[in-house]
């Protein structure tokens, strides 16, 4: 018996011994996984603590103990209700508008009959995918400026005054959303006009014996034939809900609109790297990614519940 | 019954060339606009207003100011292309080498590696944590700053492991057999095999480099190093 262990672990060394190169292809992305993911996780320690930014880094170590007071000042300032429910509302404005605009999208480039036309769509709609944040405002900023910008020139036509857009609590969320709706609907197109795609056209001719017409169609065939990729895409949409899109209103923002869109990732940033505040913000970072990693847990979860194939 | 469907079929697919060419044109307009604005003079601006499609006179003018030859435009574009040609080749190495040995199914300790991989998807130590260490590795104002910490997306990792995993063992089995090294295979015959998805994942991550600017906000203070989004940020159009 001890003889087979003994040559079972022989065999496991070897084994190890065979695949000695692939650790050693392995190792610059474990060792970059360790220093630049793992890392960090150490510092959340800071969010118990009372670190001073002239103690650097080990300060983490060193610092003084101080429990849950960072938590309990957050949740007892006005910011807490204000950040959170801003956070959670933009989240699900963004869900509202933004995720069934794609699918609609490729319900609509499905019908086309022009394969041309429809690849010059599909370009055309790709493209505000690779413009980043920063183009998207410049945009935004002719389209809504107080001064000059075109929207505010059509209402100044038409006898009315201009708005300040950009810095009116009234529309910021509706710009925030629209403008992110605007860069991401064709890119998360494709995903549905693959599930489209990889329905059997046999059931089309089916139900075209049968008599269906085309919205028939569209509801009894190709509706069903994508609902198991809506739903993961749903389901795994759902575990962002801490992330309203932190570097859209990092750029859109500005003081006069802080009491729409504010968000936890924002007033971090903020308090953390403005006001150096590193403990206090570090505990409001890890009271996100908890609640985050419950909702990646839970809509992963659900997946599965679901049949469908979670992130793990 | 027919002839009525038909109508009703031809409505919408009058309705559907209409929308989608709006929609088309939603998506074209805004960027035409934004590179008219930026080659009208002044002159031009004040007299037409804002509120135009093509410039009457095409004039360099803003140009000739952006890109004169001390401008720190020039500087910002190298850095721009420095992390996007130096952070996407590190990026693609890394993700090759880890996604290839993961894609071993008989690599011992392969499910711990897996779940350490994993776990970094889901939970981060957040923005402060992660600020100090980049400032103790005295990373701070370096240009390497924009291209190690973020030297492998997890994600298009796993993309990748598994298009390896799907190619044929029988195909290295040979290379294997005339004494390659995993690194020579992986060279030699996989990336070969997987060109198509080599250059999708390349071009997620050059995209990403390009249209990047948070790290070098926070990271980076003087402006000789800033990157070409973040500089001129919204004068182009204006100027």
């Amino acid at each position: 018996m001890s003889g087979m262990a003994r040559k079972k672990h022989l065999c496991f060394v070897k084994n190890i011994e065979k695949y000695r190169m692939f650790y050693l292809l392995a190792l610059p992305g474990l060792l970059y996984l360790l220093i630049f993911h793992y890392g960090p996780m150490i510092g959340v320690l800071l969010a118990f603590k009372n670190f001073k930014p002239m103690q650097g880094f080990m300060g983490i170590f060193t610092g003084e103990w101080v429990g849950l007071t960072h938590f309990k000042q957050f949740f007892k300032s006005v910011y807490a209700g204000r950040v959170i429910v801003n956070t959670v509302w933009i989240f699900f404005l963004r869900l509202i508008w933004g995720f069934p605009a794609p699918i609609i999208l490729a319900l609509l480039l499905n019908e086309v009959q022009c394969a041309k036309y429809k690849k010059a769509v599909q370009s055309v709609s790709y493209f505000p995918h690779f413009v980043s944040y920063i183009v998207v405002l410049a945009i935004a900023r002719q389209l809504f400026n107080a001064d000059g910008g075109y929207v505010n020139v059509a209402l100044k036509l038409s006898g009315h005054d201009s708005i300040s857009f950009l810095s009116d609590s009234k529309y910021f969320r509706s710009i925030l959303v629209g403008t992110g709706v605007w860069k991401g609907i064709g890119w998360s197109s494709i995903i549905y006009l693959a599930a489209i795609a990889g329905i059997d056209t046999q059931l089309y001719e089916a139900a075209e014996m049968d008599g269906a017409g085309y919205l028939q169609k569209v509801w009894h065939i190709t509706l069903p034939g994508i609902a198991p990729v809506i739903a993961i895409q749903l389901v795994l949409r759902m575990g962002n809900i801490m992330n309203a899109g932190f570097d859209q209103i990092l750029l859109f923002y500005s003081p006069a609109v802080y009491d729409v869109s504010d968000i936890i990732d924002t007033y971090v940033y903020r308090m953390g790297l403005g006001s150096m505040k590193y403990s206090f913000t570090t505990a409001v970072g890890l009271f996100k990614s908890v609640v985050g990693l419950i909702f990646v847990v839970g809509s992963n979860y659900i997946a599965r519940a679901i049949g469908q194939e979670g992130i793990w | 019954m027919k002839i009525k469907m038909s109508a009703s079929r031809r409505l919408f697919v009058i309705f559907n060339y209409v929308f989608l060419t709006l929609l088309s044109l939603v998506f074209v307009l805004p960027m035409l606009s934004l590179v008219s604005t930026s080659l009208v003079s002044q002159a031009e601006i004040q007299e037409r207003g804002n509120l135009f499609l093509f410039p009457r006179k095409i004039d360099y003018s803003a140009y000739k100011i952006l890109l004169n030859k001390d401008s720190i435009v020039w500087n910002a574009y190298g850095i721009t292309l420095f992390r996007v040609a130096v952070g996407t080749l590190i990026q693609m190495t890394v993700t090759c080498m880890l996604a290839y040995a993961l894609s071993k199914k008989n690599l011992p300790f392969r499910g711990i590696i897996t779940g350490f991989v994993l776990v970094p998807m889901f939970i981060s130590g957040g923005l402060v944590p992660t600020y100090l260490l980049i400032k103790q590795l005295g990373l701070i104002d370096s240009l390497w700053v924009l291209v190690i910490p973020n030297a492998m997306s997890i994600y298009n990792m796993l993309l990748l492991r598994n298009f390896f995993m799907s190619i044929p063992i029988t195909l290295e089995e040979s290379a294997v057999l005339d004494g390659a090294t995993p690194l020579r295979t992986l060279w030699s015959i996989i990336l070969p095999l997987s060109l198509p998805s080599i250059m999708t994942i390349g071009m997620f991550y050059a995209v990403g480099h390009w249209n990047e600017w948070f790290d070098a906000a926070i990271y980076i203070k003087g402006i000789s190093k800033n990157l070409m989004q973040y500089s001129p940020k919204y004068d182009i159009i204006y100027l």
